[in-house]
């Protein structure tokens, strides 16, 4: 494809793809970032797409792009709060010197595994599926891939923030237990 | 379609097959999806073919095509496709010739480099050496050799077989006259 081809084409479709960016991140200069990251993206692959409809075509790679940055936004946020409750939980560990105690949280953990696959079955989409699969059926991220058709690296995330899900519902129920 | 109390944040967004909901378009198109749903439904449109299209269809629809039916029908209209900035195409365009400007600079510099390189070369007689000549000539004197060799065996081979008839041939003569000697003696 030409410049003046791929010009004709941005102007047909950077409508779609900045409503796409905005849509998903909210930002108008970094929507705009991603529109022309998006745009470049197509520029490289453009001559060996093999389809006739771009307006799908587009439209992924702009929600990848959307994607990508709102994946690494989220881990950003979740690592600096998971350095907080480090913090808070190797401050509780440190009080927390009653070697008697240990026994009864064992027997609580072993109590509570009934509880927690009562979560992972409770869980919302798009969490619910992939945590029977790798908790409770114990299969692999590729063989979950492949039974729901999901890219891997999409079922690893998935599994990581499931994670986190389910650990902050155990914490809540634990203090909740917590007379 | 369901019909809905007006509070989004009870809305499921996936499906039991795990597809996106009408609702989720909803609120993905009014942006009104918290970082995390944002996140899951990306995640979803960067790999299902289906709920792509549903989305583009409802972002390209006219006005007139509705969004999912919502209680509070002035909201119900698909909002249209937001007007980018104006120096978006501008930027994309300039990023471009920038970034071919660089590839043919390379290319042209690598190509340059060869040429210079091989003129150099040329120039310094490497590809014109007495001991490149030498070599040739010592390959095609062994050529030489090797054939000269192989004519003179052929020759020799051929000289052989014609020794060898001849003396078959005598030898036949030799046979033929000796037999009819006898019989003239006879008589």
């Amino acid at each position: 494809m030409t410049q003046r081809e791929f010009s004709q084409f941005v102007a047909q479709y950077e409508k779609l793809v900045f409503t796409i960016c905005y849509q998903f991140v909210k930002d108008y200069h970094e929507a705009q970032n991603l529109s022309q990251e998006t745009f470049l993206s197509a520029y490289r692959h453009i001559d060996s797409y093999q389809g006739d409809n771009y307006k799908p075509w587009i439209a992924r790679i702009a929600t990848n792009k959307a994607k990508d940055y709102l994946n690494s936004a989220y881990h950003r946020r979740v690592m600096l709060a998971d350095d907080e409750e480090n913090t808070v939980e190797t401050m509780a560990s440190v009080k927390q010197t009653d070697p008697a105690q240990q026994p009864d949280e064992l027997y609580i953990t072993r109590e509570s595994s009934h509880q927690i696959e009562q979560m992972i079955r409770s869980l919302k989409e798009p969490y619910r599926e992939v945590c029977i699969l790798r908790f409770l059926k114990e299969k692999d991220t590729q063989e979950i891939a492949l039974l729901l058709g999901r890219p891997k690296k999409t079922v690893e995330t998935q599994l990581y923030r499931a994670r986190s899900i389910l650990q902050k519902q155990i914490k809540e129920g634990y203090h909740n237990e917590k007379p | 379609m369901k019909s809905h109390d007006f509070s989004p944040e009870t809305w499921e967004l996936f499906d039991s097959d795990g597809h996106l909901t009408e609702e989720a378009f909803t609120l993905l198109i009014r942006e009104q999806l918290d970082k995390l749903q944002s996140l899951e439904v990306s995640e979803h449109l960067s790999y299902c073919d289906r709920c792509l299209e549903r989305y583009t269809d409802l972002l390209c629809a006219e006005p007139a095509s509705a969004l999912p039916e919502l209680p509070d029908p002035l909201q119900a209209v698909s909002p249209p496709l937001l007007e980018p900035p104006c120096e978006l195409h501008t930027n994309i365009m300039n990023q471009i010739q920038h970034r071919n400007r660089v590839f043919y600079f390379k290319k042209g510099t690598s190509l340059a480099l060869a040429a210079s390189l091989t003129l150099v070369l040329w120039s310094g007689g490497i590809f014109s050496s007495t001991r490149l000549q030498e070599r040739v000539q010592d390959l095609l004197g062994g050529l030489n050799y090797s054939s000269q060799t192989i004519l003179e065996h052929t020759s020799e081979i051929s000289e052989n077989i014609d020794d060898f008839f001849s003396a078959l041939q005598s030898r036949w003569k030799h046979r033929i006259t000796s037999n009819h000697a006898p019989q003239e003696g006879n008589r």
